[in-house]
């Protein structure tokens, strides 16, 4: 069995039980609980984090380029929201707003620094996030300042409030849903073909016609837009908010959940945030039932994910989907072919043929 | 006759090498221009200056009489001016089929169109019918990278008529091809040419192949034009240096007895699921040149590989002077006295020539040595001393290819396995090349050669071995080889015309 022909069933579990997964059944008979407040809470979260590093996957893992700046465009996404919500915007406006102004910022951030070398996006991105991160730090007048905005509330839909955690994070599923299926979508039109061509030969690229600058500020716009609407469904998930998650660090965070989850490829984000987020709750959780302190101390959370981050990259550079990928993969015994043509034949040898 | 390309006074300097100083011609309609010279005239430069990759620092380029001077690459592709590279530029990760669909995408419709417009109707026919029309039918779903050189190499051609470009520039399209292969290249180049009108322009080494090929040749040394016509009329310029083949008639061997360095033994190795090595048994001999030939996708390069430690062995052994290194790493291979120069080109571009030299003796143990060593091969090689504070990636290919050699002997190997060193020298440099190769034979190093110029590669070699689908086929003298009937018609084209 292969990998392509297990995907589909695989996804359309996966999702069943994503919907399924904090309700609670043990009234049909089924002897499973649910998840409480707390647990559909952190599903959320991991459902939001993937957003953005959807975002970065399509900027690092497709088009080959970099980004520091995705907690950043995650910070203006949500302090946009929380902001307009307040004003009493209606929340799909600001979820718009946030999704345009983050693609805007990127385009005009991308600019300047794509016209020359590569490694300066990183350098313009870094300074970005530190510039934003002050200004959320610093301008009480519109951001709060440290102590941040406080009760922003779930917005409703079609009447139904969506202030229960299970609704909201039904409502954050299917969102979730939709923009995989548009990145699905993009990569796999010839927009995200020229952001493969880009990746791999940028020169090679250039000479068929490819616009080798435009398509790289478009990856970094759309994959910075990601980041911003991912901002949009954490200020109203969390209900307050402060610039402390939108440093630098997490953007590093959202590079490596990229990298373990498995770059240029749909899923990995998706699985990389989940590690990033479900991770610590767990070993909060085992660490609780450790009395030695020392033992308590080897459960911290970065320390086991920088482990993780390691040995992957040591044993396994393509992720944990590469890892499943090879898992799957058929592997076929070399052998010494005694059968191979004699020198009568001279055609062209197709390599990988049997 | 309408002009498609006129190139007025184009000149290019870096630093203070003038690569081209001043050159002028047209290009008409229809017509197959051949781009000739030794290396480091400058062919290419012009090439990059005309296709935008380069900005002249002097002079006009104009196409359908519209000046195309200082515009980029991408807006010169999109005017209907294709182009490819010397050295190969495909998309590994994409298939045969995305590489070529991905060529013609930006010359239909606008940005927003190729979103949310039908996807790739036009494109999967067009690139359908370019597959067919090289031959590619049976790796249309392979990934490019997956492909021998030879294969990669067709594609990267089908990839520059993929959007129907009214002017294509070819940089050495014969490069690395092996002859039957060469047959098949001119003749589809000769059909586009003759069914859509298109004009080409061709860079080449291979003059059997240019000659054949254009109706109109340039030649150029020291970045300016020296002589100008048809085939016949350039052939007989007195300007024109003709490659002089004072290569001896192949060489009388008798040296059976002594014991050959390096040994395979039923050796199986591949990438991934691919198996490329399928039981290679050889011999090779002490202080003897021996070249391995074969069709492309024989295993050639993978067998080096394989030696060097680059690639797991899966099954089977080899033995190095006495012991085994089955599954040795390059580390261990070159303590061990084999050096290895692959194919392309593995230089450190923006390092200078001498520091290159000196990162090849990082694996000496006794680095107190090193700068004699160096100096040594600046004396064997005086273009390296001249240029011994440039940085490597101005030199010319030859130059490059020579720094690389130099590189390589820094460690004093007993033996060498050189990928396809005369990919992209002009005739000339291949003799240096190869004389400094006898040379070093001469001195004891043993050295095991790929050369898609195989019969030229087995007139100075001692022995030969055929491979043919990863397997051993023969395994001979180069005279018995090169006198073989089989051989002649197989890797050599037909026949061992004198060149």
């Amino acid at each position: 069995m292969t990998w392509s022909r297990l995907q589909v069933p695989v996804l359309v579990v996966t999702v069943l039980l994503l919907i399924l997964l904090p309700v609670d059944m043990t009234g049909i008979e089924i002897p499973w609980p649910g998840l409480r407040s707390y647990g559909s809470l952190n599903l959320t979260r991991w459902l939001v984090i993937a957003v953005a590093a959807m975002g970065v996957n399509l900027i690092v893992g497709y088009a080959g380029q970099e980004t520091l700046a995705q907690a950043a465009f995650f910070g203006i996404g949500a302090y946009l929201t929380a902001i307009a919500t307040k004003a009493g915007i209606p929340f799909g406006l600001a979820f718009l707003g946030s999704a345009g102004l983050t693609f805007v910022i990127g385009i005009v951030l991308g600019f300047p620094a794509l016209r020359v070398q590569k490694h300066y996006l990183a350098f313009v991105t870094l300074a970005f996030t530190i510039f934003v991160w002050l200004v959320f730090r610093n301008e009480e007048w519109l951001t709060g300042g440290v102590s941040g905005i406080q009760g922003i509330t779930r917005p409703s839909l079609l009447g139904l409030s969506l202030r229960p955690p299970l609704y909201f994070y039904w409502f954050t599923l299917a969102i979730t849903a939709v923009l995989m299926c548009l990145m699905w979508w993009l990569i796999r039109s010839p927009w995200g073909r020229a952001f493969t061509a880009l990746r791999e030969n940028a020169i090679r690229a250039e000479s068929l016609g490819i616009d080798v600058r435009g398509y790289k500020l478009l990856a970094f716009a759309i994959g910075s837009a990601y980041g911003g609407m991912a901002g949009a469904l954490y200020a109203p998930l969390v209900g307050f908010i402060d610039p402390s998650p939108f440093a630098l660090a997490p953007s590093l965070l959202f590079m490596l959940m990229v990298v373990v989850g498995g770059s240029g490829t749909l899923m990995g984000p998706v699985i990389g945030a989940g590690i990033a987020v479900l991770l610590p709750e767990w070993l909060e959780v085992a660490s609780s039932k450790i009395t030695s302190p020392v033992l308590q101390h080897l459960f911290s959370y970065l320390l086991v994910y920088a482990l993780i981050v390691m040995v992957m990259m040591a044993f396994c550079p393509t992720g944990i989907v590469g890892l499943v990928q090879r898992i799957f993969t058929p592997k076929r015994r070399p052998h010494a072919d005694d059968k191979g043509p004699t020198i009568g034949t001279a055609t062209i040898p197709a390599r990988g043929k049997p | 006759m309408t002009t498609v390309l006129e190139v007025r006074d184009v000149a290019k300097s870096f630093g203070g090498v003038h690569a081209v100083r001043g050159v002028t011609f047209d290009v008409q309609q229809g017509e197959i221009l051949g781009l000739i010279g030794p290396n480091g005239s400058g062919k290419t430069t012009l090439f990059n200056c005309i296709l935008g990759q380069l900005t002249p620092s002097r002079g006009d380029v104009r196409v359908g009489g519209r000046s195309v001077t200082g515009l980029r690459p991408s807006e010169l592709n999109r005017l209907g001016i294709g182009r490819t590279f010397q050295l190969l530029q495909v998309f590994p990760e994409l298939t045969v089929r995305e590489n070529l669909i991905l060529a013609g995408q930006e010359h239909k419709g606008s940005r927003l169109s190729r979103l949310f417009g039908p996807r790739d109707a036009e494109l999967t026919g067009d690139a359908e019918r370019m597959i067919a029309f090289f031959r590619l039918e049976h790796l249309a779903d392979e990934k490019a990278g997956g492909l021998s050189y030879g294969q990669q190499k067709l594609l990267d051609c089908a990839m520059a008529f993929m959007a129907g470009p009214r002017l294509v520039l070819l940089d050495e399209p014969a490069g690395g091809v092996n002859l039957t292969m060469l047959a098949n290249l001119k003749e589809r180049l000769q059909a586009i040419n003759k069914e859509t009108g298109a004009t080409f322009v061709v860079i080449e080494h291979n003059m059997e192949f240019v000659m054949s090929l254009c109706t109109r040749i340039l030649v150029l040394a020291e970045g300016e034009i020296i002589a100008e016509g048809s085939p016949d009329t350039v052939r007989r310029n007195p300007k024109v240096i003709e490659p002089i083949s004072d290569i001896e008639a192949a060489m009388t061997q008798s040296q059976a007895g002594s014991a050959p360095i390096l040994t395979l033994d039923n050796v199986v190795a591949g990438y991934g699921m691919m198996t490329i090595l399928n039981g290679i048994t050889a011999a090779i001999r002490r202080a003897k040149i021996t070249t391995v030939i074969g069709p492309n996708g024989a295993g050639k390069s993978t067998m080096f590989k394989t030696v060097f430690g680059l690639l797991g062995v899966r099954a089977g052994t080899i033995a190095f002077d006495g012991r085994t290194v089955t599954n040795w790493s390059p580390r261990q291979m070159l303590d061990a006295g084999v050096s290895f120069v692959p194919q392309g080109r593995n230089i450190f571009s923006e390092l200078s020539v001498r520091h290159n030299l000196e990162l090849g003796g990082v694996a000496l143990s006794d680095q107190s040595g090193l700068t004699g060593r160096i100096e040594t091969m600046m004396q064997r090689f005086p273009i390296l001393a001249e240029k011994s504070n440039a940085q490597a990636g101005t030199l010319s290919g030859g130059q490059q290819k020579l720094l690389e050699v130099a590189r390589g002997l820094l460690l004093e190997p007993k033996l060498m396995l050189i990928d396809e060193p005369s990919i992209g020298l002009s005739p000339i440099m291949v003799q240096e090349v190869f004389s400094i190769l006898k040379g070093l034979r001469d001195s004891g190093v043993s050295i095991l050669l790929i050369e898609q110029n195989a019969m030229q590669a087995l007139q100075m070699s001692d022995y030969g071995l055929v491979l043919e689908q990863g397997q051993t086929r023969i395994e001979d003298t180069a005279a018995h080889i090169l006198a073989d009937p089989r051989i002649a018609q197989l890797f050599l084209g037909g026949g061992l015309a004198p060149a």
